[in-house]
Order: C-alpha cells, then sequence, then structure tokens
C-alpha cells in the first residue's frame, strides 16, 4: 500500500536556477523524517527512554540543538522538541519511542508530510534572511549548535546556523515552501549585482 | 517596535508575540454559587490602569508558551518578565 504513495517536494513547479553573483544558494533537503516530541523535561523515565532511542538526551537549554548519530534534536519549547531523522525512518523511530515512553507521560507525533528544509549558503544568506527576519543572525550572537523559532516573511519557521559558519538551515511548513521560496528568490536579485 | 523578553527565548522583536490580556486574573471556584455580577466582573472588568500594568503574552511564533510582562503604560518601558505562577519583579505582591 504505501509504495502507491509518491512523495513529492513541495516545490516541484518553481525553478530552483544556479545561485548568481554573490547571492546565496538555496536548495531544498526533500523528504526528511520530523517527529514532535513532548515530556517533561523534569521526568528521569522521560530523559532515559529519548536517550536509548536517539543516543542523546534532549536539549534542555533552551533555543539549542543537538546531533547524535543520524538525528538531530532541536529545542521548540521547555517540554517540546523536534526529532529530524534521515528519510524513510520516522516512523520506525517514532515506533520506537512510542515503546520506549510507554507508560510515560509524554507524546511522538509524526510531523513529516508537514515540514520541509532549506538550506541557504553563501555569505549573503544571513544578509537575504534579514530581508525579512526579526532575529539577530550575526555570528556572534547565532551560533551552530543554537536553534531559534522566529519568522521569515511572516511565515513562522525554525532556524539553525549551518556548521560551515555562512549558512543557515530552514525548517518550513510545506504549504508555505513555494510562497517562501518565491519571496527569497525575489529578495536574492539585491544580492545577484552587489 | 517593543523588545520583549521571553523567560525562555530571551530578547526577541514583539511581531512574535500576541498578547493575551491583564495577567493575575484568577477564574473563581464554584462558579455555580457566584451572583451575575460576580461573574461579569471576572469575565468583563479589567483595572486598565495609568502606569505599571501586569500582562500576558504569548511567544506565538516561537516557544509558544504565556507569560507575564511588566509594562508602564505611559512609557511603554517593560521593567520585566517572568513566568506564570511567579512574582513580578518590582516585587509587588499580586
Amino acid at each position: 500500500m504505501a509504495d502507491l504513495f509518491q512523495l513529492q517536494s513541495p516545490l516541484v513547479n518553481i525553478e530552483m536556477g544556479e545561485a548568481k553573483g554573490n547571492a546565496p544558494e538555496i536548495r531544498e533537503i526533500t523528504f526528511l523524517g520530523y517527529l514532535n516530541l513532548r515530556g517533561k523535561p523534569g521526568n528521569t523515565a522521560f530523559l532515559a527512554a529519548v536517550i536509548k532511542v536517539l543516543g542523546a538526551e534532549p536539549p534542555i537549554e533552551p533555543n539549542t540543538m543537538v546531533e547524535s548519530g543520524d538525528y538531530r534534536i532541536y529545542w521548540l519549547g521547555p517540554d517540546e522538541w523536534l526529532v529530524i531523522t534521515p528519510t524513510g525512518q520516522q516512523g520506525q523511530v517514532q515506533a520506537k519511542l512510542l515503546e520506549a515512553l510507554d507508560g510515560v507521560f509524554s507524546s511522538v507525533v509524526d510531523n513529516s508530510s508537514g515540514l520541509t528544509l532549506l538550506e541557504i549558503n553563501g555569505k549573503n544568506a544571513a544578509a537575504l534572511i534579514a530581508t525579512d527576519c526579526p532575529l539577530d543572525l550575526h555570528p556572534g550572537k547565532f551560533k551552530p549548535g543554537q536553534c531559534a523559532q522566529t519568522r521569515l516573511a511572516k511565515a513562522g519557521m525554525t532556524i539553525a546556523p549551518l556548521r560551515n559558519g555562512e549558512g543557515f538551515e530552514v525548517i518550513i511548513r510545506r504549504s508555505f515552501a513555494d510562497y517562501l521560496l518565491l519571496w527569497m528568490q525575489d529578495a536574492a536579485v539585491a544580492f545577484e549585482l552587489a | 517596535m517593543l523588545l520583549i523578553e521571553c523567560p525562555w527565548c530571551g530578547e526577541r522583536d514583539e511581531s512574535e508575540f500576541s498578547y493575551a490580556g491583564e495577567a493575575h486574573i484568577t477564574r473563581p471556584r464554584e462558579t455555580k454559587n457566584l451572583s451575575d455580577e460576580e461573574w461579569a466582573d471576572y469575565l468583563f472588568m479589567r483595572k486598565n490602569p495609568r502606569g505599571l500594568h501586569r500582562e500576558q503574552w504569548l511567544h506565538a511564533a516561537g516557544c509558544r508558551r504565556y507569560f507575564n510582562v511588566e509594562r508602564d503604560t505611559v512609557s511603554y518601558q517593560i521593567s520585566g518578565s517572568y513566568k506564570i505562577g511567579e512574582q513580578p519583579p518590582s516585587g509587588e505582591k499580586v
């Protein structure tokens, strides 16, 4: 049954194109697994179950993320995290988490079909996003290992700096992906000639 | 634009937040024993002070948590944020 469904990027109808001039490169990382994990960070049974499945404790420090093997865990709230898994593994990871968290006050929800991820890479990446984003993206203030939820051109996003220090990954709702990509391509024109 | 400090996320732009009315309004217990006047007082009557005001904000585009802010309604100066259930930074009991 499952193979009847073909995964399709929300951006199939938009020409991605090459980055021109000094405009940053924009690309979509498609079909990752996204799980919304909730639980009490003070509950040791909850933490132990998450460590058992994901190999790392969910970050307690606000607006930080941890990487553990193939998984990435982003802080979304004092009792809420986003777990990103490789393509196709979300069902399996969700099942393992639910099994490990059996009887523990928690929730694990598969959000994979609702979100997608864009990588914006290049020396003007921060300037492009700052065209319409209220967050301070200065590398001294927003470093790799941190993440934040804010707005990009009025749409909600989760943003994290890339390890290379001059790019960002932006997790957005799939239904906003075409709007945001068209907005970014429009904003990027300013950097093509600069 | 206000710069509002979320107790979890730190200082963020006002556009990330939504306002949620006066803080420290407790829903009365035993609502069936209330008079219409007491019930209307809980539902509708607000202090609307000139000066220091304690109000609720929701970090809607961020961590999606409610918290309290103490703000001067004349100067818009925010003297601090605190979590629900805590006492305001001015030390005045509420």
